[in-house]
């Protein structure tokens, strides 16, 4: 197998220390053209549209990015064939969800011994839409401080972002904002299985 | 409990920023004082909230840059080479006869797609086994009823199920997953009645769900005439913040489709 690159490596760092450079290495990643077409490509030749290998890019970018920031992926092989792997992952189960496979034989069988079987957490619609709750009684102001908060954006440039006319100032509004939303869990009373 | 008092360790905690010592001291603090725990807990669900809305973030800007690759693509569209064809009229005739012949193929497979068992299996999600808790049969006494929800036992599901009493802090969580198992072993009647306990119960995890799954209830049973059926549907669409407001509306239309036999 090849081994990850440069490139990946710097990728990989990029999205690790969060910040704009990790939004630089999401559109690196986004403009891989070849990529992209590789993915639409394999929905298109089992039962889906071009619409919706573009989904699955996307998505896959996202799962991606996760992976990544909680040290899911280190960096075990190439940046573009795990992308790629977690895209046909996520378009499986997705045939699954639509059932758009009519017998079984038509899933594609993912290969437990392929290095690149992704790490996925499929997360229930119902707990998304728990946090999704959550997430509109907390409001979009303090969503997006909490938000460049952990994906490591520094007080500095949370207060530029946001407009706020210090970065203590920024720091206070994210403690303010992270109770708040703490407060509104604990409201709710409600139970999660992790 | 004042979560303020506990935020700012657990969060040094969380994102790994305690010396080794004071680490450990904190784990063994949380091992021993339930508040900690509790505000831990929430810090955690809050932490699984703001990822959300990353993803969230995330999704919306892979959305714009594939917004301005396709208006580049418009600003400079591909010309395309004009031929010009002599007209035949047996092809025109043969051509119109193959469009027809296609169209009404067409309309009698889409239509298959808008019959009550497609409905009700486009929009009926079986809980996954992931998101049914577990625990010990000890301090969960519907865990045999989950543990043969996975392995497809249904019957034996709404056995364990049917036996929580009405009194039990459990019993509108236990009415909800009966009516899944009541469902999978077509037992409508069965399923109807579950669900409707389970929205009229004091547990607003399961409320809207359960109200949704009811109506498809009544779409597996083929009773879309049923007037409870129509209320409930109208009910939920009457609410544009409930959970399942969408697919209520996208299934009352399909209802209404002309392609419904």
């Amino acid at each position: 197998m090849n081994s990850i690159t440069d490139i990946d490596q710097q990728l990989l760092e990029s999205i690790r220390q969060g910040g704009t450079a990790r939004q630089a290495a999401l559109r690196k990643i986004y403009d891989d053209r070849e990529l992209q077409r590789m993915v639409i490509a394999y929905v298109r030749n089992h039962r889906g549209d071009a619409t919706e290998g573009q989904d699955m890019f996307h998505e896959g970018i996202i799962v991606l990015d996760r992976n990544i920031r909680e040290g899911k992926f280190r960096g075990e092989a190439p940046l573009k064939g795990y992308l790629y792997s977690i895209c046909r992952f996520l378009w499986m189960n997705q045939m699954r969800k639509l059932s758009r496979a009519t017998t079984v034989a038509e899933v594609p069988v993912q290969d437990d011994t392929d290095p690149l079987t992704p790490e996925i957490q499929l997360v229930a619609q119902e707990q998304k839409d728990l946090l999704n709750r959550l997430l509109s009684e907390l409001g979009d102001r303090c969503r997006q401080i909490l938000e460049l908060w952990k994906l490591s954006y520094s007080m500095e440039e949370i207060a530029d972002s946001l407009g706020f006319s210090s970065a203590d100032m920024a720091r206070k509004a994210k403690y303010r904002c992270h109770l708040s939303l703490l407060e509104i869990v604990q409201k709710r009373k409600m139970t999660f299985d992790f | 409990m004042e979560i303020g008092f506990y935020i700012e360790r657990i969060e040094r905690y969380a994102q790994g920023q305690m010396p080794e010592a004071e680490r450990a001291d904190f784990e063994a603090e949380l091992a021993s004082n339930a508040e900690l725990r509790q505000a831990y807990d929430l810090f955690q669900w809050g932490d699984a909230a703001i990822e959300q809305g990353i993803e969230q973030s995330l999704r919306q800007q892979l959305q714009e840059w594939a917004a301005e690759g396709t208006a580049v693509l418009s600003a400079n569209p591909p010309r395309a080479k004009v031929v010009e064809m002599r007209p035949n009229w047996s092809r025109w005739a043969v051509a119109a006869s193959v469009i027809l012949l296609a169209g009404f193929l067409l309309f009698r497979s889409a239509g298959a797609g808008y019959t009550d068992t497609a409905l009700f299996a486009a929009n009926y999600d079986l809980p996954p086994a992931a998101t049914i808790r577990s625990g010990s049969a000890t301090e969960n006494f519907l865990e045999p009823g989950f543990k043969a929800m996975k392995t497809n036992d249904f019957q034996k599901a709404a056995d364990v199920f049917q036996g929580v009493p009405a009194n039990s802090t459990r019993y509108t969580e236990a009415q909800f997953y009966l009516g899944h198992a009541a469902m999978q072993l077509n037992n409508y009647d069965l399923a109807i009645t579950a669900f409707q306990t389970a929205a009229q119960g004091n547990e607003f995890k399961f409320t809207e769900k359960a109200q949704w799954n009811l109506v498809l209830t009544y779409l597996a049973a083929s009773r879309t005439k049923d007037q409870n059926f129509k209320s409930r549907l109208e009910n939920i669409i009457a609410h544009p913040e409930h959970s399942y407001h969408q697919n209520a509306v996208a299934l009352q239309q399909k209802l209404g489709s002309v392609f419904r036999r």
